[in-house]
């Protein structure tokens, strides 16, 4: 029922934001419903674990059943590659970002208002961004 | 090759290894991690949860809203 409910709530504030353009009232209202629900929805999912926590259950799953060893091996090796790729990016985005002139340097922004561009790819968009969303305040 | 063109490569160069990364998670299930097992890592810990979280507020609110 609530998974329902969240679906609903979810589809409709997609529905709404793609037909929404960035520097609108229309979209400022609806990106700050979905925060809002979001921050709403952290805060309970918090108070779970914790619940779950002092009652000495375990807080969070175990990643899919795969193997989280914390030795040196072939996954902490992939741990350290994500890592790296992730640092590699967020460089490279701010060497972007403060290089100019703007056009000859794109930054991911710039891929990603040409992918919101139109309402049907908006839409696909703002419910993988409410999907992150809803995986982030798992309780 | 202008400084645009070679940019537009760098970006597409990180995502092709976006997805060499992804793939060899995807065939070695057990051994090599995937970007979903590498993010449920970062939000076991409660300040990876929080910095995880106003990323995504962030990101939300720079692409749909601003």
């Amino acid at each position: 029922m609530k998974l329902a409910a969240s679906g609903g709530i979810a589809l409709a504030l997609t529905v709404v934001a793609s037909f929404t353009t960035a520097f609108s009232t229309g979209a400022e209202v609806v990106t700050g419903v979905a925060i809002g629900l979001f921050v709403s929805a952290g805060v309970v999912a918090a108070r779970r674990r914790s619940r779950r926590r002092s009652a000495g259950r375990p807080v969070t799953p175990t990643a899919g059943g795969i193997v989280t060893e914390t030795s040196a091996g072939p996954l902490t090796i992939g741990f350290v590659a994500w890592a790296t790729l992730a640092a590699i990016a967020l460089s490279f985005e701010l060497w972007n970002y403060f290089l100019s002139p703007r056009p000859a340097h794109p930054t991911v922004s710039y891929f990603l208002a040409g992918a919101a561009g139109e309402p049907w790819s908006r839409g696909i968009l703002f419910l993988l961004w409410l999907a992150l969303g809803a995986y982030l305040t798992r309780p | 090759m202008n400084d645009r063109t070679l940019t537009i490569a760098a970006w597409i160069a990180l995502g092709v290894v976006f997805l060499a990364l992804q793939i060899l998670a995807a065939a070695t299930r057990r051994l090599f991690p995937g970007v979903g097992t590498a993010l449920d890592r970062i939000v076991a810990l409660p300040a990876g949860r929080v910095v995880v979280a106003l990323g995504w507020m962030w990101l939300g609110w720079h692409v749909f809203a601003r």
